[in-house]
C-alpha cells in the first residue's frame, strides 16, 4: 500500500530524514514513534507529498507518489492532522463535504451522493448528531471527530493520523482508537499514526516503527520494539517494560532517576 | 446564529444595488427634477454621475473582494487589502507622478506600478524555500509599508503647500472620474478578479482551514496561493491607482456579509462583491450630500457610516469577535 525506498527528506538543505526503507501491507495498522525531532511529522508530510523527498522514492498503492497530483493523492489517502485551523464558523457537514473536494466538479455545492457520504462519515465517528452545530462551538474531542470524519468522506484506501489524541482525555483516547481498528477490521482501511503514549501505540497498533534521529532504529511487533533497552537509548530516559495483565501487551513507565536503585 | 439563505440574499441585495443606483442618479450639489432626465440640459451631468456611480460600484466590488482573499489566505481576521502595503506604494508612486509628471494619467499609472511592485517586493521577502508564507507575508508588508510610507513624508514635506493639499485629497480617495476609458480599464480587472475567485472559491475554503490542510484536500497550495495574491494586487491597485485610499471597505464587508451568510465563500464571493458596491455607493451619496456643494473625502465617510453599522451588526449577531 504505501512503499518508502531510500528516502531521504527534509526542509530547506536541512535533512530530517535519513535513509527510510519500510512498507506497510493494505489493511495494516503502523504507529510511527520516536522522540520530538525524530523526524515522525516529515515522514507524514512526505507520504503524503506535501513536502518531495530529496532522494529515494515513495510509492502509493504501486504509483510513483512523484507522478500523481495532490488531487489523485487526496483521492487514496486522509490525513488528520494536529493543525486544522477554524477562524472561520463553518457547519460540521460543510467541514465534512470539504473531504469530497477531490472527487467533486469545482462549482459543485455536493450531490445527494456526496452529503449521504459525509453523513456517513460522520455517522461512522459517532457525530452525527454534531451536523448543523457550528465548528467553534465544539470541544476539542467532538472537533477532532469532524476531522476525523472528513478524512473519511475523501474514502480513503490509507489514513495518516499526525498525534490524534493529542487533547484528548483518556475515554476520548480510547474511543478515537477503538473507531480506528473498526474501520481498520471492517473495510479494510490502511492505518498509520503518529503516536507520542507508547502505551496506546502498545495496545491498538499492529506493528510500530520506531524513529531516532531521522533513522528508523526499529521495526516490528510492539513486543519487538517496545523493549527497555531500546526505549531507553532512544528516548535515553530510564523505563521499565510490563506486559498489559488483560492484553499482555508490553507497557511503558517512566522512571524518575532518584528511584532507580 | 441564523443565517440567510444565500439565493434570497444575493437577490436582495442585486436589487438593493439596483435601486441604489437609480436614487444615485439624482442624488447631488445639482438637482435633477425626474421629469427632465431625458433633456440635453443635464446630460453632461449624468454623464459624470453614472461614471461616479459605476466607479463606487467597481471600488466598493474590488476593496471587499481583495479583503476577503486576503483574509483567507493570510488566515487573518484583521487582514484587509492594503495589508500588504499596497496603498503606501501606490500612494508613492502618485506622488511622484504629481510632483515630477504632473498629474494626470501617469499619477494613475503609477500609482498602479507602484502597488503591484510592493506586493511583488512583500512576496519575494516572505519566500522560504519557493513557498510564499502568510506570516512572513504579513511582517514584511509591514516593512515595506513602513519604508514606503517614509518615503511618501520625505516627498509631502518637499513639497508645495499647493501640491500638498492636492496629494492629501488624493491620499483621502476620491471617486471622481472624468474618462469612460478609466472606468473600463478599472471594470475589467474587477471583473477578471471576480471571476477567477469564484473559480477558485472552494480552494479558498480549504486554505482558510491552513496549507497543509488544503494540500490534503488536494488543493496545490502555492499555485493556487500565487493566484490569488495577484488578483488580490491588482484589484487592489488598480482601484487605488483610480480612487486613491480608501479604507474600512476591505476590512469589514467581508466580515459584515460573513455573518448574514456564513463563511462558505462559494456564496461568500459574489455576495461580499455586492454588499462593498453597496456600502461604497451608500458611502458616496452621503459624501455627495452631507455638506453640499462641498464634498466630504470618501475615506472619511466610509469609516464615519461604517463602524457604528458594524457595531451594531456585531451585537446582533454574535457576542464573539473571534475565536
Amino acid at each position: 500500500m504505501l512503499d518508502f525506498l531510500n528516502v531521504s527528506s527534509g526542509y530547506g538543505k536541512k535533512e530530517a530524514l535519513m535513509d527510510i526503507t519500510f512498507s506497510i501491507k493494505r489493511g495494516g495498522f503502523l504507529g510511527v514513534i520516536g522522540p520530538n525531532g525524530s523526524g515522525k511529522s516529515t515522514l507524514l508530510r512526505t507520504a503524503t507529498r506535501v513536502i518531495r523527498p530529496f532522494k529515494g522514492e515513495v510509492r502509493l498503492g504501486n504509483k510513483k507518489i512523484e507522478e500523481m497530483t495532490l488531487r489523485q493523492i487526496a483521492r487514496i489517502v486522509g490525513v488528520v492532522s494536529q493543525d486544522a485551523l477554524f477562524i472561520f464558523p463553518f457547519k460540521v457537514i460543510d467541514i465534512v463535504l470539504m473531504g469530497r473536494i477531490p472527487y467533486v466538479n469545482r462549482f459543485s455545492f455536493g450531490s445527494k451522493e456526496d452529503l449521504r457520504i459525509a453523513s456517513e462519515a460522520l455517522d461512522a465517528v459517532d457525530a452525527l448528531r454534531l451536523r448543523g452545530r457550528f465548528i467553534d462551538e465544539l470541544s476539542a474531542g467532538e472537533a477532532q471527530r469532524v476531522i476525523i470524519a472528513r478524512a473519511l468522506a475523501q474514502k480513503p484506501q490509507i489514513l495518516f493520523m499526525d498525534e490524534p489524541t493529542t487533547h484528548l482525555d483518556i475515554s476520548h483516547q480510547v474511543e478515537v482508537f477503538s473507531l480506528l481498528r473498526r474501520l481498520n477490521k471492517g473495510s479494510g482501511l490502511t492505518v498509520v499514526t503518529i503516536l507520542h503514549d507508547l502505551n496506546l501505540a502498545s495496545e491498538y497498533c499492529d506493528e510500530l516503527l520506531l524513529l531516532k534521529e531521522g533513522r528508523i532504529r526499529s521495526q516490528g511487533t510492539p513486543d519487538e520494539v517496545l523493549s527497555y533497552g531500546l526505549i531507553e537509548e532512544v528516548y535515553k530516559t530510564p523505563v521499565i517494560v510490563k506486559k498489559n495483565p488483560l492484553t499482555s501487551r508490553p507497557h511503558v513507565f517512566t522512571v524518575k532517576p532518584c528511584n532507580i536503585p | 446564529m441564523k443565517r440567510i439563505k444565500p439565493a434570497g440574499f444575493i437577490l436582495i441585495l442585486s436589487l438593493l444595488l439596483f435601486i441604489l443606483v437609480l436614487v444615485s442618479f439624482f442624488i447631488g450639489p445639482v438637482k435633477i427634477p425626474f421629469y427632465s432626465v431625458l433633456s440635453d440640459r443635464y446630460l453632461d451631468i449624468l454623464k459624470l454621475r453614472s461614471l461616479r456611480i459605476i466607479l463606487a460600484i467597481l471600488a466598493g466590488a474590488g476593496l471587499s473582494l481583495s479583503g476577503l482573499i486576503l483574509q483567507a489566505v493570510l488566515r487573518n481576521p484583521l487582514a484587509e487589502p492594503y495589508i500588504l502595503g499596497v496603498s503606501s506604494g501606490s500612494g508613492l508612486g502618485a506622488v511622484i507622478g504629481l510632483l515630477f509628471f504632473s498629474g494626470g494619467i501617469a499619477a494613475n499609472a503609477l500609482a498602479f506600478t507602484g502597488g503591484v511592485i510592493t506586493i511583488l517586493i512583500v512576496c519575494a521577502l516572505a519566500r522560504v524555500d519557493n513557498r510564499i508564507s502568510p506570516e512572513n507575508m504579513i511582517i514584511s508588508g509591514i516593512l515595506v509599508n513602513a519604508l514606503f510610507s517614509s518615503l511618501l513624508m520625505f516627498f509631502i514635506s518637499g513639497s508645495s503647500s499647493a501640491r500638498i493639499h492636492s496629494i492629501i485629497w488624493w491620499l483621502l480617495g476620491n471617486l471622481q472620474v472624468y474618462k469612460l476609458s478609466h472606468v473600463i480599464m478599472v471594470g475589467l480587472v474587477v471583473l477578471a478578479g471576480f471571476l477567477i475567485t469564484t473559480i477558485f472559491s472552494r480552494e479558498l475554503n480549504a486554505i482558510s482551514m491552513g496549507e497543509e490542510e488544503a494540500m490534503h484536500l488536494g488543493v496545490d497550495i502555492e499555485k493556487v496561493k500565487r493566484i490569488f495574491l495577484l488578483v488580490s494586487a491588482l484589484v487592489t491597485s488598480i482601484v487605488v491607482s483610480m480612487c486613491g485610499i480608501i479604507g474600512f471597505v476591505g476590512l469589514m464587508m467581508p466580515h459584515l456579509t460573513r455573518r448574514l451568510v456564513g463563511p462558505d465563500h462559494r456564496i461568500l464571493v459574489i455576495s461580499s462583491v455586492l454588499t462593498g458596491s453597496i456600502f461604497l455607493l451608500l458611502c458616496d451619496a452621503f459624501s455627495r450630500t452631507v455638506m453640499a456643494p462641498r464634498e466630504v473625502p470618501i475615506g472619511v465617510v466610509t469609516a464615519f457610516i461604517g463602524v457604528p453599522f458594524f457595531v451594531y451588526i456585531l451585537r446582533r449577531t454574535r457576542k464573539v469577535y473571534f475565536k
